[in-house]
């Protein structure tokens, strides 16, 4: 299943839902806090902002591998 | 020193660009210009334990805002040096009023803890300062002794204020705005990210600052209020106390240096914002005319 050309992006990765940005967004924030109280090195500049890059540009990635979507 | 709002004030400057400005001013040149202050002076307040011995300031707060010291990174004099040197390189208003907005909005923010900033540096090195909050950073205290005072007092109201502030303009949060006003001032850098990522991976790397700042907030506050178990007076207690209290929180002496009365702080702050954004209003067409980038571009 693949999605429609208008939901694709430069590279032609697919571009994310409002209601999917907000999952991941939280999906994000909440891994972060809740990782960053128990080692708090983790509360800097460089990864905080890599943090939620990764989880927005990965986790979505994933969930379509595990679905077969491309 | 403040926390989470140097990441929301950053959001906040780009929000709020004058109109001939927005979509022309870089946002990675208000980052880099809020962010310079620290990166060039933080790293020694806290210092470092190798083998266990300390090596840091041995008065932090002189080290970090005072002379001498590393105060002068606290100065719109110092914003002022460094973006007109940029401006002398490269002839780029984008970058160059941008640097000097996002460092202005650093300089300027930090006097409300109880050290202040040297507002007229070179021409004086007296501190000013409102203390609103107590400067905690310490030898002994380090980095968590720090977060503790600073989200137990004035200073979480602070970082909440800023963070109102961007939510109030949320639109400069939305894809809509980084497409139509971020993404134009910076063409290359985005264009180059844009090689290696896809499009929500560089929306949410314009987004990231104000969202570490978000988490950062939550996550020291958390910790202090909730898991933390300091001694304070004697006594274990589950999390540090709030003090909202003026130059709170009690349970710490508040950092200081030689400073000018607090009470002429608050204005003289506002009329050197004034005169900065009135500056780069009066200098934006002037600049654009002998920018190298737009002439390039037509």
């Amino acid at each position: 299943m693949t999605a429609p050309p208008g939901e694709r992006d430069h590279l032609g990765d697919r571009r994310l839902s409002r209601r999917e940005e907000i999952i991941w967004y939280g999906v994000a924030a909440v891994t972060y806090v809740a990782a960053s109280i128990v080692e708090k090195g983790l509360l800097n500049w460089i990864v905080g902002p890599l943090w939620l890059v990764a989880v927005v540009w990965g986790g979505p990635a994933l969930v379509d591998r595990l679905r077969g979507r491309r | 020193m403040s926390w989470a709002a140097h990441q929301f004030e950053v959001y906040a400057v780009q929000a709020h660009l004058p109109k001939k400005m927005r979509g022309k001013v870089s946002f990675w040149a208000i980052w880099l210009g809020d962010s310079t202050p620290d990166l060039l002076s933080k790293f020694w307040v806290y210092g470092i334990t190798i083998g266990g011995r300390r090596y840091g300031a041995s008065v932090p707060q002189q080290w970090h805002r005072g002379w001498p010291g590393m105060g002068f990174t606290h100065t719109l004099f110092a914003g002022l040096v460094i973006a007109g040197a940029f401006w002398l390189w490269r002839r780029n208003r984008a970058f160059t009023v941008g640097y000097l907005l996002g460092y202005a909005a650093h300089a300027l923010t930090d006097v409300n803890d109880s050290v202040g900033t040297m507002l007229l540096f070179p021409f004086s090195t007296i501190n000013w300062t409102l203390e609103t909050w107590a400067y905690a950073a310490t030898k002994s205290g380090g980095k968590y002794l720090d977060a503790a005072a600073y989200y137990s007092s004035l200073g979480l109201v602070m970082d909440l204020f800023w963070m109102v502030v961007v939510l109030g303009s949320w639109r400069v949060l939305t894809r809509e705005h980084w497409r139509t006003s971020v993404v134009p001032a910076d063409p290359h850098v985005w264009s180059w990210l844009g090689r290696f990522l896809p499009e929500r991976a560089l929306l949410a790397l314009y987004r990231a600052t104000f969202f570490y700042g978000l988490c950062r907030m939550t996550a020291w506050s958390t910790w202090s209020h909730l898991i933390a178990r300091p001694e304070i007076d004697g006594v274990t207690r589950r999390g540090y106390p709030f003090d909202l209290s003026w130059t709170g929180p009690y349970w710490l002496e508040a950092r200081s240096l030689p400073h000018v009365s607090p009470y002429i702080v608050l204005p003289a702050t506002l009329g050197l914002l004034a005169v900065v954004y009135w500056s780069a209003s009066r200098l934006w067409e002037p600049m654009g005319r002998r920018d190298r980038t737009v002439a390039t571009e037509g």
